[in-house]
């Protein structure tokens, strides 16, 4: 519970981030290596989409490396659960070591999935830092 | 792997599919808010019920007395979760 517990703590303080023509639409949590996780919150609008990444202690990320780590984490974790067909109930966080462990489940391997998706992972990151509610340096 | 890759490599279909995850992870967390609401509603009922029937004075037998009390608690306790029920609601959109 106690992911469950972080995530709507800090939905809780993305909320007033939304512009009056926006919705807090989803959320998600990694936690690259060396770093505190990271929560990187999707606001929908007709416009589109637009992401907010906070820390632990649901303050506005500014540095941008970081929220594009965070992102391309999530990205990769994201395909390689597809990869191994893994089905989720609970919230999860994205870390190297959850990558490493799903990994271990493909038949290629992790090396060759991860080269693979590494591109369009990285394009995913860009968006995020691109279209960040906040100023990012 | 090659053909069966997920998302056939696109960053739109990879995006696509992180913000869909990224909701089922908030509606979880709504979900969790629901039933703990729920739950703690119905704790304060069971509590707010127990504290009115220990003041509801009975007369008779021990089964006058059982029937009174169970027809005490037939009102109090939806009257309770209806009570912290509204309180709570209230509560929340204050948040």
């Amino acid at each position: 519970m106690a992911l469950a517990d972080d995530l709507e703590r800090v939905s809780a303080s993305a909320e007033p981030f939304a512009d009056p023509n926006e919705r807090m639409s989803g959320i998600l949590a990694a936690q690259p290596l060396g770093a505190s996780p990271v929560y990187l919150c999707s606001f929908e609008s007709e416009t589109g989409t637009a992401w907010l990444a906070l820390d632990d202690e649901a303050r506005p990320l500014t540095d941008a490396s970081l929220v594009h780590e965070a992102a391309s984490l999530a990205a990769l974790v994201e395909v390689v659960e597809e990869l191994a067909g893994v089905e989720l109930r609970e919230p999860r966080l994205a870390t190297n070591a959850y990558l490493d462990e799903i990994g271990s489940r493909l038949e290629g391997g992790l090396a060759a999935a991860v080269e693979q998706a590494f591109p369009a992972a990285e394009a995913v990151a860009e968006q995020v830092v691109e279209r960040h509610k906040t100023p990012l340096a | 792997m090659e053909g069966g890759f997920p998302f056939g490599g696109d960053p739109e279909d990879l995006m696509r599919s992180l913000r869909e995850f990224a909701e089922q992870q908030a509606e979880h967390v709504q979900e969790a808010q629901r039933e703990q609401f729920a739950t703690l509603t119905l704790n304060t009922a069971v509590e707010l019920t127990a504290a009115a029937l220990a003041q509801v004075q009975t007369q008779g037998g021990v089964d006058q007395q059982a029937l009174s009390l169970r027809d005490a608690m037939r009102v109090l306790f939806p009257e309770a979760v209806a009570l912290v029920s509204a309180a709570r609601q209230g509560f929340m959109r204050e948040r």
